[in-house]
């Protein structure tokens, strides 16, 4: 079996990463994050005013809104369900009550794996609005194409995967504990022996993803 | 920075340079001893720490919420955020636009978590008679103050159950503010001082709101209470470029992250006399009409 993937990369590598903060000056924070061509802009508006018939006594209202890049108008609902997920998971939404955090995703362009993408631009970005979060959180994705694991596939290999495209959402506890999952979405048909090599692959590369976070924003 | 010019042909400040300088990475002025830490560090294991503001407690070890820098008052640990919402506190002076008239109360927007609220019986109305507000003055609201004007006032209290901002405009100082530039800033690089009111050497006004709002405007009006057909008079095209040039320097020191008061502003506007208005945000500009300020901000001047 071949090793190398068309773009040259191996298996288990991860496309590089680059990242910037502060981009915008109306929302509170954002961020843009890319793996390699895949790259989205995240912005956070907030916490502030809810309309009535949102607002929560005892916690922050999480929406996020996804806008597609022209050419890949799915899965935007879905991807951005997951992406709420996530921030309502990792966010101090308690320490806000009655107040909305607003995240707006705009891929730049989609060149596979856009959810990891765009939860690695909303960590980043909610932290460039200063609000509080329990602990840092990183995404990547993973296919399997004919019984091989391939590490952040590009659009063709996530197109070709046959199997199954993982993406799950890491919490990086440093030091606490290696890292636990809160999030993770797969699609097509994978089994449970191959699943837990899918996430040894995803936790390892989610913890790449993390470190790189963190010295990202410690510039 | 925002800018929005609330005199139809107030000189619009460049907003093309504002756009090409997006790379407003932040940076933070360092000195030795300081920490910076990311959400779900580890601050300390020491159990004998108090929590503060950006953390919290997990297994008995104190973690860091925010992305920020860790202080430490006595036994109280926080971690102050690069960047975050306006958190008020009695007695601040704000800068904020009117965003809805409501029942015997305006809602104002101050980049704080949620609107202030600015009560009919908490400011003075035109004329300065102090009275009762009556049923007509509730209908009349919408003359005193409209959704889009923008004010300046005092946080009078904080609403205990979820920190709304409750404003007051009971002074003269206080009140609408006429035809003039708005800019808005982090609400951190706004020094608490006695004074937020400034009329500088230039002859440009300021009016620099701890919440991160500025108004700069041609001229302080001695009463603010007054009425609309002030906002007419012209301001001159010197006027305009002062005030673009004041706006400039504060969006320069913004950029930097340094600390905005009159000084450094003064220290900035002086020092870019060399260059056009529209120079002044060039990121080589910044850095040197910067300089003098921030010696000062870093106790090297």
């Amino acid at each position: 079996m071949a090793d190398a993937r068309v773009d040259g990369r191996k298996a288990m590598e991860l496309r590089p990463m680059q990242c910037d903060l502060a981009l915008l000056d109306k929302p509170d924070g954002s961020a843009s994050f890319s793996f390699g061509d895949s790259s989205v802009m995240a912005a956070v508006y907030g916490p502030r005013d809810v309309p009535l018939s949102r607002e929560k006594h005892d916690r922050s209202t999480v929406e996020v809104a996804w806008h597609s890049a022209p050419d890949n108008e799915q899965g935007a609902a879905l991807q951005s369900h997951l992406t709420e997920f996530v921030v309502n998971a990792l966010a101090s939404i308690h320490d806000f009550p009655r107040s909305a955090i607003r995240v707006v995703i705009q891929e730049l362009n989609n060149d596979g794996g856009m959810l990891a993408c765009a939860i690695n631009a909303t960590c980043l970005a909610l932290m460039d609005a200063g609000i509080s979060l329990t602990a840092m959180f990183a995404a990547a994705s993973c296919a399997v194409v004919d019984g091989q694991l391939i590490l952040d596939p590009t659009l063709i290999e996530q197109n070709k995967a046959n199997a199954v495209v993982v993406t799950g959402a890491c919490k990086q506890a440093s030091k606490v504990n290696a890292a636990e999952f809160v999030a993770l979405h797969s699609s097509g048909p994978c089994a449970p022996k191959q699943m837990v090599t899918v996430l040894e692959a995803v936790e390892s590369a989610t913890a790449a993803v993390a470190a790189f976070l963190r010295t990202a924003k410690s510039k | 920075m925002d800018t929005t010019a609330d005199d139809a042909g107030a000189t619009a400040p460049d907003a093309t340079t504002t756009t090409t300088t997006t790379t407003t990475t932040t940076t933070i002025v360092e000195r030795p001893g300081m920490r910076i830490v990311c959400p779900g560090d580890v601050i300390t294991e020491d159990q004998g720490y108090m929590r503060g503001h950006g953390t919290f407690i997990h297994d008995g070890r104190l973690l860091a919420s925010v992305a920020g820098v860790v202080e430490r008052v006595n036994k109280v640990i926080s971690v102050r955020p690069v960047r975050t919402r306006y958190v008020g506190e009695i007695g601040d002076v704000v800068v904020g636009r009117i965003m809805q008239v409501g029942q015997r109360r305006w809602l104002v927007d101050t980049q704080s978590r949620l609107s202030s609220v600015l009560k009919l019986s908490s400011v003075n109305l035109p004329g300065g008679v102090l009275r009762r507000k009556s049923a007509s003055d509730e209908l009349t609201m919408r003359q005193v103050l409209a959704e889009g004007d923008l004010i300046s006032a005092e946080v009078q209290a904080i609403f205990q159950e979820d920190g709304t901002l409750s404003l007051h405009t009971r002074s003269l100082r206080y009140g609408r503010l006429g035809p003039g530039m708005f800019m808005r800033v982090p609400s951190v690089l706004v020094r608490r001082s006695k004074n937020h009111f400034h009329t500088l050497p230039c002859g440009v006004a300021v009016v620099l709101g701890n919440n991160g709002y500025i108004w700069i405007g041609a001229s302080m009006e001695e009463d603010t209470t007054q009425a609309r057909e002030h906002d007419q008079h012209i301001i001159t095209e010197e006027t305009r470029r002062r005030m673009a040039r004041v706006r400039n320097a504060i969006s320069a020191l913004a950029h930097r992250m340094l600390s905005i008061f009159d000084t450094t502003i003064i220290f900035t506007y002086d020092d870019s006399a060399h260059l056009e208005e529209k120079e002044m945000l060039h990121p080589e500009a910044i850095a040197t009409i910067t300089q003098r300020a921030y010696l000062l901000c870093t106790d090297q001047l």
